[in-house]
């Protein structure tokens, strides 16, 4: 059980104290759940996680944990970067008492991380992916009845996130999971139970799906919802398009990325062609209103995807799922 | 409130992290670079030698009963106990940033195993120089056993003190860092480390007496020689109360500010 008392979190800027990020949270998440978090970028999810996890502390307000609960997973923090892999990994076994089998974990870890030889390395020769890929494997060879998440996927390639995502399954009635997740399909297969970030207040609902079903409301969340044969009409277009040059299929990849809710940056070149792509397959991409840039215009119907212009570089747009950011600017336009 | 059993007790945490921050701290120390540990120990070894050859080249052959170079080799180790464990303890905190990443582990964690590491190097370190003197045909007595591991005790535990205070301080002050390496500079000729206590005429005797350093050192010196004079006023109490000062006032600058040494 963690039981988090009014917390109150703000984080120093050169400026002096910055906005709250985490506005009076106050919450019991019950053992053995699975609670997905749910919040725009910048909501605090990743604040939140840190608190829950010990490596940061709340501005105010208190956390108890009544169980072992792990740092943030993978995000390759807490790494002596003068020590090796390995003398990494022994060490945190020791400080988690894990001792007595030492050598199995050190095994497992160096099976799971994949890093091959350089887990005889100083950490400071890794790059960040080899970072977050052993910390992922350090966390895992302890036992938690807690393991916290930020972003299941976060680590490593396409490879490494399937073998992740095995791995939590696994998890399943031994710990249980806190994660931080853009995707409804993941936070769908693992989470039972949702806590909604929204402007520093956090709800909780039971139900994983009514979080969602919330966070949609208030947030308009962009993700395509398809079915799932105008899905494999639109991939189909897309695969039947893929070798014609090389900016089409920049275009297209742009549209896969900006399907699964990643936002993404392109240049106003690749922007306009995206654009022009997306308009020849059918999709409809529009933005919450009328955004007047460039030459061109976004009319609002549904809301797939917004395109939000960059202000400050004009040569630069946004593909954003939408947001209360990308609705202001739309606002000020109209 | 189910399953707090599989909860480690706080005891067990504690012992568990600092095994492994002493094994990490030995790893790096003496593992790091080519022959490490030899330079550790080289280093006072250097100090003592080059002291001696001034000494011996004015004709003084030996301090208020004590051979020279064994007054030197005890004095310099004594300081040097006490230097090397309040520097180490001081960036301890700054050292091991990253580990703070972990529940368990705690600064005041780092403080201590840093000063147990130092100590253990600074022991062996003497021993060994006992050995050289030994071998060296000078006349080495270890006479009063429990007195040189009071002082020698009583030594680590104010370098552990001064490091505990000053890794809270320096940590949330910078800026003063920069003033305590030219502050402690002259703490290195008023320890009686270079000169006897004995010979400095008032008022400046009575103003060194209030070094603690003083008195470990003059006590470690007695316990290593029956006939050495020394000041009738040393007192191991004054030492160890120095001592438990420092260190208390560390504990609670630690539990002060435990927050603000992990988040700044």
């Amino acid at each position: 059980m963690i039981q988090i008392n009014d917390v109150y979190k703000r984080y120093r800027t050169e400026h002096g104290p910055g906005r709250w990020v985490l506005n009076g949270i106050s919450m019991t998440i019950p053992p053995k759940v699975n609670v997905g978090l749910i919040g725009a970028n910048g909501a605090g999810k990743s604040t939140l996680l840190r608190l829950i996890g010990g490596i940061d502390h709340p501005t105010k307000g208190s956390i108890k944990r009544e169980t072992r609960v792990s740092w943030p997973m993978g995000l390759g923090s807490g790494l002596q970067p003068s020590l090796t892999g390995r003398q990494n990994a022994k060490f945190i076994c020791r400080i988690y008492g894990q001792e007595f089998n030492i050598h199995d974990r050190i095994a497992q870890i160096q099976d799971f991380a994949e890093i091959g030889a350089a887990f005889d390395e100083p950490i400071k020769t890794y790059s960040t992916g080899m970072k977050s890929r052993l910390q992922f494997a350090i966390s895992l060879a302890v036992d938690f009845d807690v393991y916290i998440s930020d972003e299941v996927t976060a680590a490593g390639d396409a490879a490494f996130r399937k073998k992740a995502e095995t791995a939590f399954e696994n998890l399943i009635g031994r710990s249980s999971l806190i994660i931080a997740a853009h995707s409804e399909s993941t936070l769908k297969q693992f989470c039972k139970s949702g806590i909604l970030l929204n402007e520093g207040a956090a709800h909780w609902f039971e139900d994983i799906n009514e979080a969602i079903r919330e966070y949609k409301k208030t947030h308009l969340i962009n993700q395509i919802e398809l079915t799932s044969t105008e899905q494999t009409k639109i991939a189909k277009k897309i695969e039947s398009k893929k070798e014609k040059n090389e900016s089409l299929a920049i275009a297209l990849s742009v549209l896969n990325k900006g399907l699964a809710g990643e936002p993404i940056k392109v240049n106003h070149d690749q922007g306009v062609h995206v654009l022009a792509v997306a308009k020849e397959l059918g999709m409809h991409l529009l933005g919450p209103g009328m955004i007047k840039n460039q030459g061109y215009q976004l009319k609002s119907e549904a809301m797939p995807l917004v395109i939000k212009f960059n202000q400050k570089m004009n040569k630069y747009i946004n593909l954003y799922d939408a947001n209360t950011q990308c609705i202001k600017i739309a606002e000020e336009v109209n | 409130m189910e399953k707090v059993s599989n909860l480690r007790s706080p005891l067990t945490i504690t012992l568990s992290v600092w095994k492994a921050l002493f094994i990490r701290e030995a790893v790096t120390r003496l593992s790091m670079g080519r022959v490490a540990w030899l330079w550790l120990m080289l280093e006072p070894l250097i100090v003592i030698i080059f002291h001696l050859y001034w000494y011996s080249a004015l004709h003084i052959g030996s301090i208020y009963g004590m051979d020279i170079a064994i007054w030197f080799m005890l004095g310099f180790s004594g300081y040097f106990l006490f230097n090397r464990i309040g520097k180490q303890c001081m960036n301890a905190l700054n050292a091991n940033q990253a580990l703070f990443a972990y529940q368990v582990v705690k600064p005041i964690d780092a403080v201590i195993t840093r000063a147990a590491l130092e100590g253990f190097i600074m022991t062996v370190t003497i021993g060994l120089l006992c050995i050289v003197i030994k071998t060296l045909g000078l006349p080495l007595y270890l006479s009063n056993f429990m007195l040189a591991i009071s002082a020698w005790v009583g030594l680590s535990l104010l370098g552990l003190g001064y490091g505990m205070v000053f890794s809270v301080i320096n940590h949330l002050v910078p800026e003063v860092e920069k003033l305590l390496n030219f502050m402690t500079f002259p703490l290195y000729f008023i320890s009686g480390v270079l000169f006897p206590v004995l010979g400095v005429p008032e008022p400046y005797h009575g103003w060194i007496m209030i070094n603690p350093i003083v008195h470990g050192i003059e006590y470690l010196r007695l316990a290593f020689g029956n006939s050495y004079i020394t000041d009738p006023n040393i007192s191991l109490n004054y030492l160890y109360g120095c001592a438990l000062s420092f260190n208390l006032l560390g504990l609670a600058l630690h539990k002060k500010y435990a927050v603000k040494l992990v988040t700044l």
